[in-house]
């Protein structure tokens, strides 16, 4: 888009003002990517560089060193006993054996394993006793695990390598290496971070980290309901999930390719649709009550404030489930349109354009109150003066809303509004709890168990809890993950809280 | 101060971890047996148990049994979980055996185990059992006939009914040959607060559909290997004047499996005719006596315990005369309609030309099964026998009455069926006349000549010993589409010409066959 000075931008009518500051927002989407691209390389080159700080050392330690050092290498803590550091060594010794321990009782076998992911099937022997081959969820399990440990524990190694060139170099100098004593009043006073934070990264590290890498993982395999294991081997497969989910090519693996495509763009346009419906939806009607139950002439307005507020207290999922009983066929809504003498009407079963509609109106709902009490507070932020001082200049009200409460108010839910989006769009409860996913009615072209109203989340829990199909549900939980960074990057970048941050007074 | 605070931080951090650890800890110990099955039929499961466990303290070696209600349709994925760590001994429904054995959790009855099931049970229930073939290509029997009851038949209210036209007045009960448009009829006739009674069947749900394909003479099959893998499928359902119209559908005639040539076409079009005149008007509208449901978001099950509950709304203005369900219904109708209770073998199916079929039963197995894969079994192969002679244990007699009177589940085995008590109950009663029918189909259909004894079987019941991966979708979706279109909910107009009811039936045909691939 073309870029236009001030004079052309003042002299523009109101309209097409708007319409510029629309176009312009998205059209300067494109180069927010390309920024956020070009400053991969920078990024990668500094961690390459932290990276490779570590290693100088290293190679330091290994040229200059004397036998003690070199020694450490092998022999971990040699360079430490040799100073006197008898704890320090004893600590680097017992964790070489332990790790050694490990790798041989444990670590290589998995990691040997990982390659192929098992290759001795389960074997059923006449009377029925089954003799349990390998089992290819726990070899790629515990691969990652043995693979975090072996990370864990060259950062030992060569810290181990380091403190006896330290030695060395510091002995040579002061005649005394540092002693327990020392080591453990420094762990208490300036490397306090050290300690307290070591439990919580190995916390991380097992049960955030070693899952994580494993599901990713799972998207290259064909672990899904035909290859369980133990009585089942998987094995990798490659980029073939995310060709069959994409672009509907199947190799070899997957024959619904074209049907698991189809399912995953179908649900992905829905899952946009809502979000941006659901969102843009809980925004304005959101605002206008706040508005509305801001305004001066409005009476009881903390008993207003408390209805909504009540609607929070409920746990969400009780709201949605009793909400989804009064639209049955026989529910309450139904009932009364019967004592009036009008049909029953489906609300949530009978048609599939109906059942969205009526998603994203329970969904208001439901959401409304939040914006309300964001929205309230942030009114209540707004200085009054600048109000009178619109009035004096003969401002009228919807004048004041457009310059003063409407920029005031985006200023602030701009970043809040990307959470809510990007909560729309991973929005289980309402789906779910409502729906189920489907309304009822078929379409045959969808995979197995996915319905029409299903968002991605919806349909990612139903391919792993009731289809098993855990090679596909990696790749969509995958895809999730980008679709929602996306958005959230994308947007985050060019949102006036961001852009302008000194503007906000 | 600061020192202080620093302590309790590390404090702080070292319980945290402790905690981790020991619960941790805690999951893996204790020598457990677990044993799955209704979670109704708990009391009666666990004194079983105590008694076993008394009698084979030292062959348990330290182990002892838990119970834990899973329900039978949600066997397959508790043990989907990791069967390693599932049950050793669970009861669950016939349509997950093959997932089941795919995940090894099914132990094959061999030697004297499997001459005990074959001799003590119903046939047709030790059949259900059969999951492919061994390496000499005998049968692999997979798992204990427990409950033999897994079908469906008609529940009526006396009261609604007597003195219409439907009625035997000799036996003061329904006579056999009657439709659903005899029963509206009769509702109409007979007047008072019946002018609004309902009859209701699940038009939603695949297995009551299903009876309704195999009446006309639809049919599937399938084969699987002893692994419980499908090897091949094929099915029977659509509607064509020959055979080239098929191709076109994504339904190759190969995949029929019989000789397609000398077979007649029209089975998906009477199952049509004859599903859409169980709720509508010989003018095509709904009948206002219909009550629509499924397993679903109308439940059946749901609609029956409230449209016969003398204390509710729905009930007093507009009281269920009959419905189609199972077993699991009999004791709570039983109290609400009290001495009008009766039970009684499906109705007949006609077709717009007024031909007329006796709907069937999709007969459904309970079954006890044994896991290998538990860590009990694996220990040992005498460990593995005594979990089958605990499974035998749990089929006895004396258990079978004891599930029976907790629920009216009625038992495969031979001599529980003997039982007095049993035999003379309406509901079992009516279930058994249901699959005792002699059906005959009206056409000749060369189905019948093809594969005698399976479907042909000439009784009023289909065996549900396996169905195809992903049968119950498409079918499900051609029972609640069918109704909402006659009832005028959609646009769509799918049902609306003879064309259209070709092409929706192949593309249900080809649903089922490809998801099975």
């Amino acid at each position: 888009m073309r870029q236009i000075s001030s004079l052309e931008y003042l002299s523009m009518s109101r309209i097409t003002r708007a319409w510029y500051k629309f176009l312009s927002f998205f059209a300067g989407i494109p180069r927010a990517i390309g920024r956020f691209f070009r400053s991969l390389p920078a990024k990668f080159a500094s961690l390459g560089r932290k990276i490779g700080d570590m290693f100088v050392g290293v190679w330091d330690a290994i040229r200059y060193g004397n036998w003690k050092t070199r020694l450490s290498l092998l022999f971990w803590g040699t360079g430490c006993f040799a100073y006197r550091q008898i704890g320090r060594g004893i600590i680097y010794l017992l964790y070489e054996i332990l790790f050694v321990l490990f790798m041989t009782f444990f670590g290589a076998e998995y990691l040997g394993k990982l390659g192929t992911l098992g290759t001795v099937e389960t074997q059923e022997l006449p009377s029925g006793f089954k003799i349990v081959g390998d089992n290819s969820f726990a070899i790629l399990l515990y691969s990652m695990l043995t693979i975090v440990v072996i990370v864990f524990t060259a950062v030992v190694m060569l810290k181990s390598l380091r403190d006896a060139y330290s030695n060395q170099l510091g002995y040579s100098i002061a005649q005394r290496a540092a002693t327990m004593k020392d080591d453990v009043g420094q762990l208490l006073n300036h490397k306090f971070h050290l300690t307290i934070l070591a439990l919580p990264s190995l916390t991380l590290a097992l049960f955030t980290i070693v899952p994580l890498m494993f599901m990713i993982l799972v998207a290259f395999t064909n672990f899904n309901r035909n290859t369980l294991p133990p009585e089942h081997l998987f094995s990798w497969v490659g980029f073939d999930n995310f060709t069959a989910v994409l672009t509907g090519q199947a190799k070899g693996l997957s024959q619904n390719a074209a049907k698991w495509s189809y399912t995953f763009w179908t649900i992905l346009l829905w899952t946009l649709e809502w979000a941006v419906l659901a969102t843009v939806s809980n925004l304005i009607l959101g605002m206008i009550l706040a508005l509305v139950i801001n305004k001066k002439s409005i009476k009881l307005k903390k008993f207003w404030r408390t209805c909504l507020v009540t609607v929070v207290a409920v746990p969400q999922f009780i709201s949605l489930l009793l909400v989804s009983k009064m639209f049955l066929s026989n529910g309450v809504i139904n009932t009364i349109l019967g004592y009036l003498g009008m049909e029953p009407v489906r609300w949530m079963n009978g048609s599939t354009n109906l059942t969205k509609a009526m998603v994203v109106i329970v969904n208001l709902w439901v959401g409304v109150p939040h914006t309300v009490l964001t929205c309230t507070g942030i009114l209540m932020n707004i200085p009054d003066d600048l109000y009178e001082a619109a009035k004096i200049d003969g401002a009228n009200p919807v004048k004041m809303f457009t310059k003063i409460t409407f920029p005031y108010m985006m200023f602030v839910l701009g970043p809040s509004l990307i959470t809510t989006f990007v909560g729309n769009i991973n929005n289980f409860n309402i789906i779910f709890l409502l729906t189920g996913g489907s309304s009822g009615i078929p379409n045959a072209k969808l995979a197995s168990s996915a319905g029409d109203v299903d968002l991605l989340i919806t349909w990612l829990y139903k391919l792993t809890v009731n289809d098993s199909q855990y090679d596909i549900a990696s790749v969509i939980g995958i895809l999730i993950f980008i679709v929602v960074a996306f958005f959230s990057l994308v947007v985050y970048s060019r949102i006036g809280s961001v852009k302008n941050e000194e503007d906000f007074q | 101060m600061k020192k202080t605070l620093k302590i309790l931080c590390v404090v702080l951090a070292v319980a945290l971890m402790a905690g981790v650890i020991c619960a941790l800890a805690a999951c893996g110990s204790g020598k457990v047996i677990m044993v799955w099955g209704p979670s109704d039929h708990k009391d009666i499961y666990l004194d079983a148990l105590k008694e076993f466990e008394k009698t084979h303290k030292s062959q348990l070696g330290g182990y002892h049994f838990e119970y834990a209600g899973s329900g039978d349709a949600g066997a397959y994925s508790a043990m989907n979980r990791d069967p390693t760590t599932g049950a050793g001994v669970y009861t669950f429904a016939n349509d997950q055996m093959a997932n089941l054995k795919n995940l090894g959790a099914l132990a094959p009855l061999r030697g004297e185990n499997l001459q005990w099931s074959i001799d003590n049970n119903d046939p047709a229930a030790v059949n259900a059992t059969i999951l492919g073939e061994d390496a000499n290509g005998d049968p692999t029997y997979v798992a204990y006939p427990l409950q033999a009851d897994n079908g469906y038949y008609m529940y009526y209210n006396k009261a609604a009914f007597r003195g219409t036209q439907v009625w035997d007045k000799t036996t003061d009960s329904l006579k056999s040959d009657y439709t659903f448009r005899d029963l509206y009829a009769a509702l109409d006739e007979k007047g008072g607060d019946w002018a609004n009674g309902l009859v209701t069947w699940a038009l939603g749900d695949s297995w009551y559909i299903s009876g309704v394909f195999f009446a006309v003479g639809g049919d599937y099959s399938i084969t699987y290997n002893d692994k419980g893998q499908q090897t091949g499928s094929s099915c029977w359902f659509s509607y064509s004047d020959n055979l080239d119209n098929t191709k076109g559908w994504g339904a190759p005639s190969e995949t029929l499996g019989w000789d397609s040539k000398a077979a007649d076409y029209t089975v998906g079009r009477d199952a049509y005719e004859c599903l859409k005149n169980t709720f509508t008007n010989v003018d095509g509208s709904v009948n206002k006596h219909y009550l629509y449901s499924d397993g679903d978001k109308d439940p059946l099950n749901d609609y029956i315990d409230d449209y016969t509950d003398p204390n509710s709304a729905n009930h007093a203005k507009s009281p269920m005369a009959a419905a189609i369900c199972g077993t699991w219904k009999a004791k709570i109708l039983q109290t609400n309609w009290g001495d009008d209770y009766g039970a009684t073998i499906l109705p007949k199916l006609e077709t717009d030309d007024g031909e007329q079929f006796r709907m069937k039963n999709f007969r459904g197995y309970k079954h006890m099964g044994v896991n290998p894969m538990c860590e009990f079994a694996q220990i040992s192969e005498e460990n593995l026998q005594l979990l089958h002679e605990l499974a035998q244990y749990l089929c006895s007699e004396e258990m079978c009455l004891a599930r029976f009177r907790s629920t009216g589940a009625g038992p495969a085995l031979k001599a529980a069926l003997e039982n007095e008590e049993i035999k003379n109950d309406p509901a079992i009663t009516a279930l058994n006349n249901q699959y005792n029918l002699e059906c005959k189909y009206p056409k000749n259909y060369s189905i019948e000549a093809l594969r005698g004894e399976k479907i042909g079987n000439g009784y009023g019941y289909r065996d549900q010993d396996s169905v195809p991966a992903n049968y119950w979708t498409p079918i499900q979706n051609f029972g609640n589409t069918l109704f909402k279109e006659l009832n005028g909910d959609t646009a769509k107009e799918r049902f609306a010409t003879d064309n259209s009811i070709k092409q929706y039936l192949a593309e249900l045909q080809s649903e089922i066959y490809t998801a099975a691939q």
